[in-house]
């Protein structure tokens, strides 16, 4: 993949942290792609479907407990944003004891990667490659 | 007198037995009255049936036999015997009668008369039919006494059942008790109400029909099953109907050969305690999230300053940022320990009568330095000097201090806070207000909630804790306080506290 590549490829990042927008800009830019953000799920469902990113970053505890999960349904659900590619980011730990699961899912965590902050920038870089 | 003493038994509990003679004739009267005494029984006499028929219905010193003459002027022996016997069942009557009538000594026999001495008689056929009267009369007061005592003992065993049935049906927990083929014995209200049954099963039917829950039939097969060793359950979890769970507690009732005869269950509605369970679990993860984020945040800047991704200003704000969430970090935890006592009510309170205002300077001074780094004016012209509570000092110097910095915080550059506080009639309201961000209606029910953050343009840069109004709340709660909130998105916030006077 060459740099010129790199550039078409735009990722959107939905987070309510702007430190983890701040870092994931930084460390995606530096690998090549072209960042955009959003502070909530409503803002990242508009840049979604405005913007048609390769791919999107997004956090689940935002406005809500949960709301990353309903987020991620919206997008699957939407034939014109079914297709982006979704990695799941979040500082939960999985073993925690909210009452739900974690495991992927056609309709419960339609995602293609669940990851838990922090994540070293290769990682996230090395997630991201696998499905662009 | 060897015979006399032999007499007594045969009165009433011990004394010597009383015997009443009813006849017109005095000859007859005083013989028997001789003949009697002589054997050591108490004797009375009277004249005619009017008087005999008083005396033996008296209530004191009743008498054990009565010898009644059937002829008499005025009131007849017959009428005589069945007052007597209406007023005591159990006395004994004998009839003499002059002319030997046997007619009517049989009619006076059937109508309850122990028996008849026709005149002219012996002293010993006296004596003997006496002696058998009141033998018997002896006979039948003991019976007596002994039913007496059985229906007391039956009455006895009935309040004991009513009392364990009383006792049973009033039970919190459900009970069910089943034989060792499973099979419904018994039930109480709340194990009817936990099942949801309108009626109480019929004894003998089968577990297995009366309620539909696999795992607690599962748990009582298990006590009842055949081996050598019956092991009660103690425990055990179960889930009901409507997301309902119970706690059970099986134990077999053994028989002297140590086989089940059959098994006691008690259930005890854990609902509750799961639902604070799952709240706990919550809050932990929550505690876990919210502090494993700036972590994170202080990770990933960190490897990007090290990784000179960051550089130069841009690794000094990165600099800044971690130093922010480490501080965030740590006040949280502070928040966190202030907000578990709180919640623990294990805090000690110092109550004191104290002057608000003091407190208002303490929180006020907190909160100097970062209104004027923004230019935000604090206004305390409004606090009554004079309006005091009694409280711990620490408590209101948190409550204000959450409730300004606050304000300051989500207020606008160069905006303003107002506390005002008002003593009327005892009862202290508190009022703080700022001109900042606002809170958007859809999200005012749950501010006091902990980790409850709203997160949007206007507050993304603004660290906290999503304790601090929570605490606010505890405290006030401390107090058996009010507090409400209103605000206009953009204009900015009004926290009103109130304590009642009286109440604190």
């Amino acid at each position: 993949m060459t740099a010129d590549d790199k550039n078409e490829k735009k990722i959107l990042v939905i987070d309510d942290d702007m430190d983890f927008i701040e870092v994931n800009k930084a460390i995606l830019e530096e690998g090549g792609y072209s960042v955009s953000y959003a502070l909530n799920g409503e803002d990242g469902l508009t840049k979604a479907l405005n913007e048609r990113p390769n791919l999107i970053v997004l956090d689940v505890m935002m406005s809500t407990i949960d709301e990353g999960f309903d987020i991620a349904r919206r997008l699957r659900k939407n034939p014109d944003t079914r297709s982006i590619p979704l990695i799941m980011l979040t500082a939960i730990n999985q073993k925690a004891g909210f009452p739900w699961k974690y495991d992927k899912d056609e309709t419960w965590l339609p995602v293609d990667i669940f990851l838990e902050k922090p994540l070293k920038s290769n990682e996230l870089l090395e997630n991201i490659q696998r499905l662009l | 007198m060897k015979e006399a003493s032999a007499h007594l038994e045969h009165g009433t509990e011990g004394e010597k037995a009383r015997i009443l003679v009813v006849d017109d004739e005095p000859g007859i009267r005083d013989g028997c009255r001789k003949i009697l005494a002589s054997e050591g029984y108490a004797v009375e006499v009277a004249a005619d049936g009017l008087d005999g028929c008083a005396m033996a219905t008296r209530k004191q010193d009743p008498f054990d036999l009565a010898l009644v003459d059937l002829k008499m002027p005025g009131m007849d022996g017959i009428q005589v015997l069945s007052k007597i016997r209406e007023h005591d069942p159990e006395i004994i009557t004998i009839v003499i009668t002059a002319y030997a009538t046997l007619e009517t000594a049989i009619q006076a026999t059937r109508q309850g008369a122990y028996g008849y001495v026709p005149k002219p008689f012996t002293p010993d056929e006296l004596l003997l039919l006496i002696r058998k009267g009141l033998e018997k009369r002896r006979l039948s007061l003991r019976t007596k006494r002994l039913q007496e005592e059985r229906e007391r003992d039956l009455l006895e065993i009935c309040r004991e059942r009513n009392r364990c049935r009383a006792i049973i049906n009033h039970m919190t927990d459900a009970l069910i008790v089943v034989n060792r083929h499973q099979q419904f014995a018994l039930a109480n209200p709340a194990a009817m109400a936990m099942f949801r049954k309108q009626e109480m099963p019929a004894v003998g039917t089968p577990l297995g029909d009366c309620l539909e829950n696999p795992r607690l039939l599962e748990l009582v097969r298990g006590v009842l099953s055949d081996t050598d060793e019956f092991r009660e359950v103690t425990g055990k979890e179960i889930t009901l109907r409507d997301n309902r769970a119970a706690m059970a507690n099986i134990a077999p009732f053994l028989d002297d050969t140590g086989s089940a005869l059959g098994a006691v269950i008690v259930l005890g509605d854990i609902t509750e305690l799961k639902q604070l369970e799952k709240a706990k679990a919550a809050f932990i993860s929550m505690v876990s999230h919210e502090l494993k984020s700036p972590l994170a945040a202080i990770e990933n800047f960190a490897e990007l300053v090290l990784k000179g991704t960051f550089k130069g200003d841009k690794a000094r704000e990165a600099l800044g940022r971690m130093r922010s969430r480490a501080e965030g970090a740590r006040k949280m935890i502070d928040d966190l320990l202030n907000f578990s006592a709180l919640e623990a009510g294990a805090i000690a309170r110092n109550k004191e009568r104290m002057l608000l205002k003091d407190a208002i300077e303490d929180a006020v001074a907190t909160q100097r330095d970062l209104a004027k780094e923004r230019g935000i004016t604090i206004d305390t012209g409004q606090v009554d000097c004079e309006a005091a509570m009694s409280a711990d000092r620490d408590d209101m110097v948190k409550l204000f201090t959450n409730l300004i910095s606050n304000a300051v915080k989500y207020n606008k550059e160069g905006g303003r806070v107002t506390v005002s506080c008002t003593d009327c009639d005892g009862s202290v309201e508190i009022v703080v207000n700022d001109t900042g961000v606002g809170i958007p209606r859809r999200h005012l029910d749950n501010v006091f909630d902990e980790f409850y953050r709203i997160r949007n343009e206007g507050t993304k840069r603004i660290g906290g804790t999503g304790l601090g109004l929570a605490i606010v709340k505890k405290i006030v709660d401390a107090y058996y306080g009010e507090i409400s909130v209103e605000s206009e998105p953009g204009k900015g916030t009004t926290f009103t506290v109130l304590f009642r006077g009286g109440e604190r």
